[in-house]
């Protein structure tokens, strides 16, 4: 291995985890680096959210390090590291009465210091981004799941971007956000994970089921199966029959996109 | 008891110059009752709901019951005495109405013939009486010897039975009811145990009472006589089964008042088994 | 719309802004103070009463100095002690509901209360009687019966874990409550009986003159969780992410909330449903915003209170109601009806 792990990024370091004596992660090694968009791909049960999960610092690892920055991520407090990355879990309930405005101003809680001005702006950037700004005055438990989801992914693009210092890495670990939306809004949620990795220099790393959609969003790819590694590396190189046989137990057909040629397409058989 | 005795005489003097008491409240029925037995009760402004005797009583203002009265309530009478029972309170409340400059004579509620004597002078004395009350704590002690006199067999096994709307409770020992019963001439069958306890059913049989004591509203507490009758372990005792059952009113049998004597007659009417043949009587 | 109001609650009335609910709730206190301090079984008139508070009585007038006194001695600690005991006892309700994340979470019934009863009678039956003993031994009663119930209460998802947990916790302090009522003595019996009375009758000025700094400030620390407990109602994890390290966080606030329950029931006795009604109607016009929620609760919580005290106390004149049997006359229809509904608030 000769990544080296101590520059701008959140990476695993041969990390291992079990859980009543099953191993659910086997000396995984992955990066995530800042302007990157990084799929975790694999079947269920295969340890990707558990990896998302180690990956956040939420889950200490039983061998092996993470590291963010080259700092390892236990070092830090949890408010320090509420700072740097953030975290959108699988489906939050929310069983009380808050406006949509005040669970995306809770995006902001890792930064007290900040104006009341500061915040609002960041907030009106986050909805518009997510595509509810005009739910902004609703009740967050009278929306859809779907809407909710959105409202979610408001909440952390607050948290990744509000008062980002000048050439300070951010993290975005995003647990399968796409399960609870359309296909217009899985689109429009991964087109803006993938502009704001770009242009705000944001590390995405995203769970996703649909092999296709991270195609077309992720710049790398990790694929995973039973808790071990079987691939990592841009989609063209890892979304090949062979691989997808092994993580999914599925037979596919990789073509070359009709409109996209540089982008795969796979046909699960 | 002379100690005491000169001790009321100089309180007498000392407020023989200042107006005798004429708006007074009473905290604790058995006090109550003193002030009907001096004839006093035209000075009563207000009263606490455990006054229930005399039938009277119904008539005046009641300021809640006298372990958690309302010292507004008290107030709003405008009361130049409170006659309060040891057992009144909450104690705040009783320290507050006399940082108001209230006059709160408290008396001992205890079970005690000394006690109630001191109860009687208390009251008399509180109230500024012509009547000191000496005349009537003599005519109790001549009342309550007279009844000491008769001839009293070996002293029957009595067990007195409570209710205050839940499971039926025993008395024990230093209680008012035990005390009054065994001025009565009666072994409290359950002397060893202490104050006011759940009954337990099973244990009553064994302690094979020939008298059962117990109290009006006991009695509708638990839904009437063929209730308490019937309650598992009482049935099978001598004393139901013979039917030495006594009911009393409650501020007879718990209150300790000047109606002692009265209380004692009442159990002593009961026939001793000692002569008792087969001819049992129920109340 | 200015940054500030932005970061506050939008209302789900549009009528009230946090600010000017919070304005018309203490509008509501003062109205509902003069009142409970004009009436009760003395009859003091309302003109009356600025000259009572700060003016000079003649000596010679009698019935003003009857006022004077039971407005100063009786009814202001009184009334006090109402509004202190109510925005405590609301207060507590929100932070409960938040730590439990369940809208039906309350003091009294997730077993905090009889918990601090448990440990103040348990000290008058073994100890004595005295103010500053009742009042840790209540708290660490509290405390331990909160803990239980945090952990009990997570073993089944939704309202059935919490509520089984608090009937379980409630069963277990009452009957232990019965067993030293057993072994009471005479005299224990008695405080015993004094103190379950207790209610708000025990409203004397030593007693409020520590126990006022005390709930204020506490309370006022509670305030500044308003961010970590608006993290915890999305979730523990999402508080986790949001940077609250999560179980300092619940252990701070179970510690707080017994600090704040234990002392109140050692001076109180048990008050029901005030943490439970207040803050849900609170929820209803405002949101879940702890910001506004927690004040505006408080001021809530100090009316409700307030106003139930003054019921109990004009109902049946000269005498008084128990204030417990007011509220929870009040209040536990008001829950049958939560539970009807099932409404998340």
């Amino acid at each position: 291995m000769t990544t080296k792990l101590d520059g701008n990024c959140l990476a695993l370091d041969t990390v291992s985890l079990s859980r009543r004596n099953k191993l659910i992660l086997d000396r995984i090694s992955c990066q995530l680096y800042p302007g990157e968009v990084l799929g975790i791909l694999g079947a269920n049960g295969a340890g990707k959210s558990t990896l998302l999960n180690v990956l956040s610092g939420e889950l200490p690892a039983d061998a092996g390090r993470v590291l963010l920055d080259g700092v390892v991520i236990h070092d830090m407090s949890v408010g320090e590291l509420a700072r740097r990355r953030t975290v959108l879990p699988q489906q939050a309930g929310l069983a009380f009465n808050l406006a949509v405005r005040e669970v995306v101003a809770m995006g902001a809680y890792p930064f007290p210091e900040l104006s009341a001005r500061d915040v609002a702006s960041a907030i009106k950037a986050a909805l518009q981004c997510a595509e509810v700004a005009h739910l902004a005055e609703r009740r967050y438990p009278e929306l859809s799941g779907g809407e909710q989801q959105r409202v979610q992914f408001a909440r952390v693009l607050v948290q990744a971007l509000i008062a980002r210092n000048p050439g300070e890495a951010r993290y975005l670990l995003l647990d399968e956000p796409t399960a609870s939306l359309d296909p217009r809004h899985q689109h429009g949620l991964l087109g803006a994970a993938a502009m704001l990795a770009k242009q705000e220099q944001l590390g995405v790393a995203v769970v996703l089921h649909d092999v296709n959609l991270a195609a077309t969003y992720c710049n790398r790819i990790v694929l995973l199966a039973a808790g071990q590694l079987v691939a990592q590396g841009i989609p063209a190189e890892v979304l090949q029959s062979g691989y997808l046989r092994q993580t999914y137990q599925l037979d596919s057909q990789v073509i070359a996109h009709p409109q996209h040629p540089e982008r795969p397409l796979v046909l699960f058989a | 008891m002379k100690i005491f005795l000169t001790a009321v005489f100089m309180l007498l003097s000392l407020w023989a110059h200042a107006a005798a008491p004429q708006r007074v409240v009473v905290l604790g029925g058995a006090l109550t009752e003193i002030v009907y037995a001096f004839d006093a009760q035209n000075r009563l402004v207000g009263v606490d709901q455990s006054s229930v005797y005399p039938a009277a009583t119904a008539s005046i203002p009641k300021v809640g019951y006298y372990r958690s009265f309302s010292v507004e309530g008290v107030l709003s009478l405008r009361p130049d005495l409170i006659l309060a029972s040891d057992q009144a309170g909450p104690p705040e409340a009783i320290a507050q109405l006399r940082s108001l400059g209230k006059r709160v004579v408290v008396l001992s509620s205890a079970a005690t013939l000394d006690a109630l004597e001191q109860r009687i002078y208390g009251v008399a004395g509180a109230l500024q009486l012509r009547d000191d009350g000496r005349a009537k704590v003599a005519n109790l002690r001549a009342q309550l010897k007279l009844l000491a006199n008769k001839p009293a067999a070996a002293r029957p096994n009595a067990l007195v039975l409570f209710s205050r709307g839940g499971a039926p409770e025993g008395a024990g020992r230093e209680t008012a009811a035990d005390a009054t019963v065994r001025l009565a001439g009666f072994h409290n069958v359950l002397a060893g145990q202490k104050g006011y306890k759940p009954l337990s059913l099973e244990g009553i049989a064994q302690l094979k009472p020939q008298y059962l004591i117990t109290t009006t509203m006991s009695v509708a507490a638990l839904g009437g006589m063929e209730k308490v009758l019937a309650l598992p372990g009482v049935a099978s005792t001598p004393a139901v089964r013979q039917g030495n059952v006594l009911v009393l009113d409650d501020l007879l049998l718990l209150g300790f008042g000047p109606r002692l004597p009265e209380a004692i007659a009442q159990l002593q009417r009961a026939p001793r088994p000692a002569r008792l043949s087969q001819s049992g009587r129920g109340q | 719309m200015s940054g500030a109001t932005l970061t506050l609650a939008s209302p789900g009335l549009s009528l009230f802004t946090p600010l000017r609910a919070v304005l018309a709730l203490a509008l509501v206190l003062l109205v509902l103070l003069l009142l409970s301090l004009s009436h009760g079984a003395v009859g003091i008139p309302l003109q009356a009463m600025p000259q009572l508070l700060f003016g000079d009585i003649p000596a010679d007038h009698l019935e003003m100095q009857l006022w004077q006194s039971v407005l100063l001695e009786v009814r202001l600690p009184r009334a006090l002690f109402a509004i202190l005991a109510g925005g405590v006892l609301a207060l507590t309700g929100v932070l409960a509901q938040a730590l439990f994340r369940n809208p039906l979470a309350e003091p009294a019934l997730v077993g905090m209360v009889s918990g601090g009863a448990l440990g103040a009678v348990g000290v008058i039956v073994l100890g004595g009687g005295s103010f500053l003993l009742l009042a840790p031994a209540a708290f660490i009663g509290s405390l331990i019966t909160t803990v239980c119930a945090y952990h009990l209460g997570r073993r089944y998802p939704g309202v059935a874990g919490l509520l089984l947990a608090g009937v379980a916790i409630n069963a277990i302090c009452f009957s232990l409550i019965g067993l030293f009522t057993y072994l009471a003595d005479d005299t224990q019996l008695r405080t015993l009986t004094f103190w379950n009375m207790g209610s708000l009758a025990g409203a004397r000025w030593p007693l409020l003159a520590w126990l006022t700094p005390w709930l204020l400030g506490l309370s006022l620390l509670a305030l500044r969780y308003w961010r970590g407990l608006n993290a915890l109602l999305l979730g523990e994890r999402e508080a986790l992410h949001l940077g609250f390290p999560i179980k300092a966080l619940r252990r701070q606030l179970i510690v707080l909330m017994a600090l704040l329950v234990g002392p109140l029931v050692a001076a109180t006795g048990g008050i029901g449903f005030i943490g439970l009604v207040v803050p849900h109607l609170v929820r209803m016009v405002l949101g879940a915003d702890h910001r506004s929620l927690l004040p505006a609760a408080m001021l809530g919580g100090a009316c409700a209170l307030l106003a139930a005290d003054w019921l109990a106390r004009i109902a049946v004149m000269p005498a008084e109601l128990p204030i417990g049997i007011v509220t929870s006359l009040i209040g536990g229809p008001f829950f049958l009806y939560l539970l009807l509904k099932g409404r998340p608030v």
